[in-house]
């Protein structure tokens, strides 16, 4: 495994804790939402769709279409969940920040 | 969670255009996420501009995006197209008047016989794979159309060259044998200018040759 498999960046750490958090409901519309009430980012959709795919490609995450309604004219949902590859990358990358957090203190008032 | 579709749609022209470029294996859900969350802020708020501007400002930015991604090949060809042209268009402009550059008589003794040289070294059917093969990328094609392609640029682009040196010569000899002593300063100028167009042409058609024979060499022969 290459170091730009085995770690995460910061889009991608924010995107599996979006998916985990929504749990069943993890679909695009609901993501991009929870990412602006959250933490106030604004992603497009393309770009959202486009790190989905690359975190699908990777094994991290898997998807499965769902249902289909009126507001989506229509269009079927397509619904994203974290695997077990996922979830052990997050960690490894949260222990990572975790350590390197370790003895620094920002002296700014940032 | 609506229950009823509004009247108002987002708009069509920007789904249109989202279901033309975006890879098949997305395109659903993603527009689909699209007029929700479109639906989403209407019943927020009846602003119809600021929801159709928003759904217009997402589908141009996430079109670019995958066009960026997954026809970068195209992309590249037509930017490199688009700024050589305009470095040409400069150049003349800056070289004086821009009619002094355009002679369709030049222009028709050239490029339209490179061109049937070309099919009739090759065929209708490579020409049609040049353009295809140039403009479109990942495309599963076999060697031997790959190859015809390319054969039909070569031949289409170095028959221009022949055909703008032959053709410029012709106008030398008949410079040399028509134009009097007296009148040499008043016309050579302009005659001679007329003289070389050919090869102006020629050169230019034989560039865009060049360009798309090797991004064909490099996208579907390099490994074969």
């Amino acid at each position: 495994m290459t170091d730009k498999e085995k770690f995460l960046g910061e889009f991608e750490h924010v995107l599996l804790l979006a998916l985990l958090r929504l749990g069943q409901d993890a679909y695009g519309a609901k993501i991009r939402t929870l990412l602006k009430e959250t933490i106030e980012r604004d992603v497009s959709i393309g770009a959202l769709y486009a790190t989905l795919e690359r975190l699908e490609s990777k094994g991290l995450i898997g998807s499965f279409m769902g249902e289909s309604t009126p507001e989506r004219g229509g269009r079927a949902k397509r619904y994203f969940e974290v695997k077990a590859k996922g979830k052990l990358a997050l960690k490894r990358s949260r222990g990572a920040i975790d350590l390197m957090w370790q003895g620094v203190s920002l002296s700014c008032e940032c | 969670m609506l229950t009823s579709k509004p009247i108002d749609s987002p708009p069509w022209m920007a789904t249109r255009l989202m279901e033309w470029f975006l890879p098949a294996n997305i395109r659903e859900h993603l527009i689909g996420d699209m007029y929700e969350e479109f639906y989403q802020m209407l019943a927020r708020s009846p602003n119809v501009g600021s929801a159709n501007a928003w759904f217009w400002q997402q589908s141009i930015r996430t079109v670019l995006l995958y066009m960026w991604k997954e026809r970068g090949g195209l992309m590249a060809f037509a930017v490199s197209l688009l700024i050589f042209i305009g470095m040409i268009l400069m150049a003349m402009v800056l070289g004086g008047r821009l009619e002094m550059f355009i002679d369709w008589a030049s222009f028709l003794i050239v490029i339209p016989p490179a061109f049937a040289f070309g099919i009739a070294a090759s065929s209708v059917q490579s020409y049609l794979s040049s353009v295809k093969l140039t403009f479109v990328d990942q495309l599963d094609v076999p060697e031997s159309e790959a190859r015809n392609a390319t054969r039909f640029l070569q031949v289409t682009g170095n028959s221009a060259l022949y055909l703008g040196f032959i053709t410029s010569i012709i106008g030398w000899v008949a410079m040399g044998a028509n134009i009097k002593a007296y009148e040499f300063t008043e016309v050579f100028g302009s005659a001679f200018a007329v003289s070389i167009l050919t090869i102006m042409y020629a050169l230019i058609l034989k560039l865009v040759c060049y360009i798309a024979e090797q991004k064909i060499q490099f996208r579907y022969l390099q490994n074969q």
